[in-house]
């Protein structure tokens, strides 16, 4: 079993009230894969702004946007299987959801490492395909991360 | 290799989101007459100004219910187990941790480590709940917990 990692590889534009994709992962018919942690964090600096609704999400489309580069824990470890997309055009149809936040946008972090054997799981599909959505009510930036294990 | 507590079992989570709410409000886990253990759980969002509440976790009934099906960590397990979004009628008479909230938003987020996982009987309900005293709440609510 191998750990990866992805990013947003830079910050992301959050427009206002718009729900938006920052990460998706898409799985592999090689291998079942477990979600091992993922965060994010805000860049805003009002203090009265509105809290940004995080959620972790299986997705039933996929996402159009810029391949992300899959990074090995361990150099050694062979290339990962899942594929992961940043900079996402138009956000993916919503399926169930398995995580939802309210994180402030005023230097928010948010950051959930699961307990092994308790992670979320991605199939062995290429349809199987897990998203970080954010939802801001004002524009703020973010980044985004996600860690896996195949 | 560590021994988990959780290898071998279904594992769900189930979440809740509201808008502007001034009533109670919970989320509830069960697994149709089986025992669960809740894993983690969390409540975040933020009161209108001037607003409060106490948030709780425990167990006990709640008044108007909505079931639905728990989503398996897994997809390839069933989505058997229910949970179970409403207005509480009142806190409930067993309660393990409480925590008080005002308008500053807040995230509280409990995980609970192997052997320390939170148990109920088959008769019993998990409840993650918000009763507001002042204002009103936009947040959710969530739980992670597992079945047989």
């Amino acid at each position: 079993m191998s750990l990866y990692a992805a990013t947003t590889e830079g910050a992301e534009a959050l427009g206002a009230a718009a729900a938006e994709t920052l990460i998706q992962l898409i799985g592999a018919t090689t291998t079942k894969a477990k979600i091992a942690a993922w965060g994010i964090s805000f860049d805003g600096t009002v203090a009265t702004n509105t809290p940004v609704r995080v959620r972790l999400l299986r997705q039933s489309t996929a996402a159009s946007g810029t391949g992300a580069t899959e990074v090995k824990f361990d150099p050694d470890a062979p290339n990962a299987g899942c594929a992961a997309t940043h900079s996402i055009a138009s956000n993916p149809t919503a399926g169930d959801v398995i995580e939802d936040v309210y994180v402030h946008p005023q230097g928010g972090i948010y950051i959930k490492e699961y307990i092994p054997g308790r992670e979320p799981v991605l199939d062995n599909l290429t349809t199987s395909r897990i998203g970080i959505e954010a939802n801001a009510p004002q524009a703020v930036n973010c980044v985004a991360w996600i860690h896996w294990e195949e | 290799m560590v021994a988990l507590s959780t290898f071998g079992r279904r594992t769900y989570a189930v979440t809740t989101q509201v808008s502007a709410r001034s009533d109670g409000i919970v989320a509830r886990a069960e697994d149709a007459g089986t025992a669960v253990d809740v894993l983690g759980w969390q409540v975040s969002g933020y009161m209108s100004a001037g607003g409060s509440a106490d948030v709780y976790f425990g167990y006990e009934e709640i008044g108007t219910v909505t079931p639905t099906d728990g989503v398996p960590m897994d997809p390839d397990d069933p989505a058997a187990a229910l949970w179970i979004a409403g207005v509480g009628t009142a806190e409930p008479a067993v309660v393990w941790e409480r925590y008080s909230v005002s308008d500053i938003p807040f995230l509280i987020e409990r995980s609970y480590l192997p052997h320390h996982a939170p148990h109920a009987g088959s008769t019993n309900f998990f409840e993650v709940g918000l009763d507001v005293t002042a204002g009103t709440f936009t947040g959710s609510l969530t739980i992670h917990y597992s079945a047989l």
